[in-house]
C-alpha cells in the first residue's frame, strides 16, 4: 500500500538572532542552517495494518507523514502510496486518504458540525446514500449525536476529536493517517477514539498510520510499530517480536537505609549490579532507586543477596518493563533492531 | 456534478461566516460611510477655496460620485484571497486544506467570491443607493453615469485584484510573515488606484505611468468608465489593458503556486 525508499527530506531555515536589537538584525543578515529531518528511510506498509510510527519530538514523523499525503515534496527518494507520488498528484491522492491531526482541525470553526460534515461530502463528492449510511456508522461509533447542531468552536476538545476523526472518514478512504490523535484527551474519550480505529480497520480494511507520543495507543492498536530517530530508522517489526525480545527487562526498585538515604552506597550497588548484568541501567527517583535488569541474564535470587551485602536495604519492588520503558531505550539508542 | 460544484459550496460559506458576526457588518458598513464622508467635506473644503467649479476636469457633483463608486468599487474588489492564505500559513490550516482534493486557487477564489458579494449587499448597494439620492438632489447638474460598460470593467476590476492578491498572498510562503509588506502594499495601492485623489490631479509626469500599473485597473478605471470620462477609443484601451494585467497576473499566480507549493514549508513542521 505504501512504499518509502530512501526518503530525504532537508530543510533550510534561517537562524533568528534572539531580543530586539536580534530582530533589527535580522532585517540585513541571516544564518542559513540546513537541517535533515528525514534522512534515508525505507519501509513498506501491507494494506490493512494498522502501523504506529513513533519517534521523540523533533524525530522527523510529522516530515514523513507530510510526505505520504502530498504536501511536502522529498528532497530525494520517493514515497508511492497506493500506485501514485503524493505530492506529485496530490489531488488525486487526496481523494484516498484521510487526516487527522490532533493539534488542528479540519473542520470549520464557525459552521455547525453538520454544515461541515455536509461541506466535506461535497468537498469528495459522497453520494447521498453513501453519506448517509457512514454517518449513522461513525454516529454509532463516534457518538456525534449530541454536538451535530453545535458550531464547532463551541465544542469540547474531546467531541472535537471526535467530530475530526469522523470527517476524516467520510469519504472511506483507503488509508487514514492520525497524528497524535489522542493528544489532551481523557481516558474514556481516549478508549472510544481507540476503539472507533479498530473497529473502522476491521469492518473498512482501512490502513492505518498513526502516530503518537501515547504508548497505550501503539499497545491497543497496532500490531507493528515502526521508530524513528533524527530521521533515521532504528526499529521496524511487530510489538510482539519487541516484547520478546526485550520484555525480559525487568526494574527493581529499592528504598535505602542509613542516614543519606544510601546515597553513599549507589556506587557499590552499580557495581555490583554491572558485575551480573553488564547492560543493566541504574537511576535515581526520589528516595527509590531504580534498577533495571535483563531477567534472562540474571535472576532475582542471585541479584538481591549480592546487593544486600553491599547496602542496606529497606524495601524492594518488582515489576515488568512497560512497552514505554523499551521504546525510551530505543530512543536513547541501547536497542536497534 | 455541477461544474465547481464542490467548490460553490465556499463561497456560500464564507458569506454565512461573514453574516455570523453581526456587529462587523454595522461596524464595516459605518467605517466606510464615514470615510466617504470626510472625503466629501475635504473635497468641499478644496473646490470652494479654489473658487472654481471645474476641478482637472472634475465638476464637485462628479468627485462626489467618484467618491462614493471608488468606496464601493474598492470594497467589491477587494480580494481577501491574500489574507486567507497569509492566515492559513500562520496558524497552520493550510496543511490541512493541502490534504483535501481540492484546487487551492480556485477553492480561494469562491472563498473570495463570497466576502465580495456580502460587500455587494452591504457597500454596493448602499452606495448605489446614495448615488441615486444625489442624482435627485442635484437633478440637471448631476453627471451622467454609464452602467452598462461599468458592470464589465468592474467584473475584470475584481478578477484582477483576485489574482493580484493571491499573488501577493504566496508572497507569504517565502517570508511566513507578510504584515509588514500587506501594510505597505495598501498604501501603494490605495494612492495607486485612485482611492484618495483621482489619478488626474497627480503630477503630469506620474500621471501617464500611474493609469499604466495594474492599481489603475483595479480601482481607478471602472469609476472613470462610470463616470463617463472614458469613452469610444479611451473604453477599448482601457478594456485591453485591464485583461492584459488579469492574463498576466492570472499566469503570474498558476506559475507561484507551482513553484511555491514544491517549496512548501508548513509551520509547525
Amino acid at each position: 500500500m505504501i512504499e518509502v525508499r530512501n526518503l530525504r527530506k532537508t530543510f533550510r531555515t534561517s537562524r533568528r538572532y534572539p531580543g530586539f536589537r536580534g530582530a533589527i538584525k535580522g532585517l540585513f543578515t541571516r544564518e542559513v542552517t540546513e537541517t535533515k529531518a528525514v534522512d534515508g528511510l525505507s519501509f513498506d506498509i501491507a494494506d490493512v495494518e494498522i502501523v504506529g510510527y513513533i519517534g521523540a519530538n523533533g524525530a522527523g514523523k510529522s516530515t514523513t507523514i507530510k510526505m505520504m499525503t502530498g504536501t511536502l515534496t522529498p528532497t530525494s527518494g520517493s514515497v508511492l502510496v497506493d500506485g501514485l507520488l503524493p505530492y506529485e498528484r496530490r489531488v488525486e491522492n487526496a481523494r484516498r486518504i484521510g487526516v487527522v491531526f490532533g493539534q488542528r482541525t479540519q473542520l470549520w470553526w464557525d459552521l455547525p458540525l453538520s454544515e461541515s460534515f455536509s461541506l466535506l461530502k461535497d468537498i469528495y463528492e459522497v453520494g447521498d446514500a453513501d453519506y448517509a449510511r457512514r454517518l449513522a456508522f461513525l454516529d454509532e461509533v463516534l457518538g456525534l449525536r449530541d454536538f451535530m447542531l453545535s458550531p464547532v468552536r463551541t465544542l469540547s476538545l474531546g467531541q472535537r476529536m471526535r467530530a475530526d476523526l469522523a470527517a476524516s472518514l467520510l469519504h472511506q478512504p483507503r488509508i487514514l493517517y492520525l497524528d497524535e490523535p489522542t493528544i489532551g484527551l481523557d481516558v474514556v474519550v481516549k478508549d472510544r477514539v481507540r476503539e472507533a480505529v479498530k473497529r473502522i480497520n476491521r469492518e473498512y480494511g482501512t490502513t492505518v498510520i498513526l502516530t503518537t507520543h501515547d504508548l497505550d495507543d501503539i499497545e491497543e492498536l497496532c500490531t507493528r510499530i515502526i521508530v524513528i530517530d533524527s530521521g533515521r530508522l532504528v526499529w521496524d517489526g511487530s510489538l510482539e517480536e519487541l516484547r520478546a525480545r526485550y520484555g525480559q527487562r525487568r526494574e527493581l526498585r529499592l528504598r535505602l537505609g542509613g542516614t543519606d538515604g544510601g546515597r553513599g552506597a549507589e556506587a557499590a550497588i552499580g557495581t555490583a549490579l554491572r558485575a551480573l548484568d553488564p547492560g543493566a541501567s541504574l537511576g535515581r527517583e526520589e528516595e527509590e532507586l531504580v534498577l533495571g535488569f535483563d531477567r534472562s541474564r540474571v535472576g532475582l535470587g542471585a541479584l538481591v543477596p549480592a546487593l544486600m551485602a553491599v547496602a542496606e536495604v529497606l524495601d524492594w519492588s518488582i515489576r515488568e518493563t512497560k512497552i514505554e520503558e523499551i521504546v525510551k531505550l530505543i530512543y536513547a539508542g541501547e536497542i536497534r533492531s | 456534478m455541477k461544474p465547481f460544484g464542490k467548490y460553490r459550496r465556499f463561497t456560500r460559506n464564507s458569506i454565512s461566516r461573514l453574516l455570523s458576526y453581526r456587529a462587523n457588518v454595522l461596524l464595516f458598513l459605518f467605517g466606510n460611510i464615514l470615510q466617504t464622508v470626510v472625503l466629501f467635506y475635504l473635497w468641499r473644503a478644496v473646490y470652494l477655496s479654489s473658487g472654481q467649479a471645474v476641478l482637472r476636469g472634475f465638476g464637485f457633483p462628479e468627485m462626489v460620485v467618484y467618491l462614493v463608486a471608488t468606496t464601493a468599487v474598492l470594497a467589491l474588489t477587494r480580494a481577501e484571497g491574500g489574507e486567507i492564505i497569509a492566515e492559513e500559513i500562520r496558524e497552520g490550516s493550510i496543511a490541512m486544506n493541502l490534504v483535501r482534493p481540492l484546487d487551492y486557487r480556485t477553492r480561494i477564489f469562491f472563498d473570495a467570491l463570497g466576502t465580495s458579494a456580502y460587500n455587494l449587499a452591504f457597500v454596493g448597494l448602499p452606495a448605489l443607493a446614495a448615488i441615486l439620492v444625489l442624482k435627485g438632489i442635484w437633478g440637471a447638474a448631476s453627471p451622467d453615469l454609464l452602467l452598462l460598460p461599468f458592470l464589465p470593467a468592474l467584473l475584470l476590476s475584481f478578477l484582477l485584484n483576485f489574482f493580484y492578491d493571491f499573488c501577493f498572498g504566496l508572497v507569504a510562503f517565502v517570508t511566513t510573515n507578510m504584515w509588514g509588506m500587506k501594510r505597505l502594499e495598501m498604501v501603494v495601492a490605495t494612492l495607486l488606484s485612485g482611492g484618495l485623489v483621482p489619478l488626474a490631479f497627480f503630477p503630469d509626469w506620474l500621471r501617464g505611468f500611474a493609469g499604466l500599473l495594474p492599481w489603475a485597473s483595479m480601482g481607478y478605471i471602472p469609476v472613470m468608465v462610470l463616470l463617463g470620462k472614458l469613452q469610444g477609443r479611451a473604453l477599448l484601451e482601457a478594456f485591453a489593458l485591464q485583461i492584459l494585467w488579469l492574463a498576466f497576473f492570472w499566469w503570474l499566480s498558476g506559475l507561484a503556486w507551482k513553484r511555491l507549493v514544491r517549496r512548501l514549508a508548513v509551520n509547525g513542521g
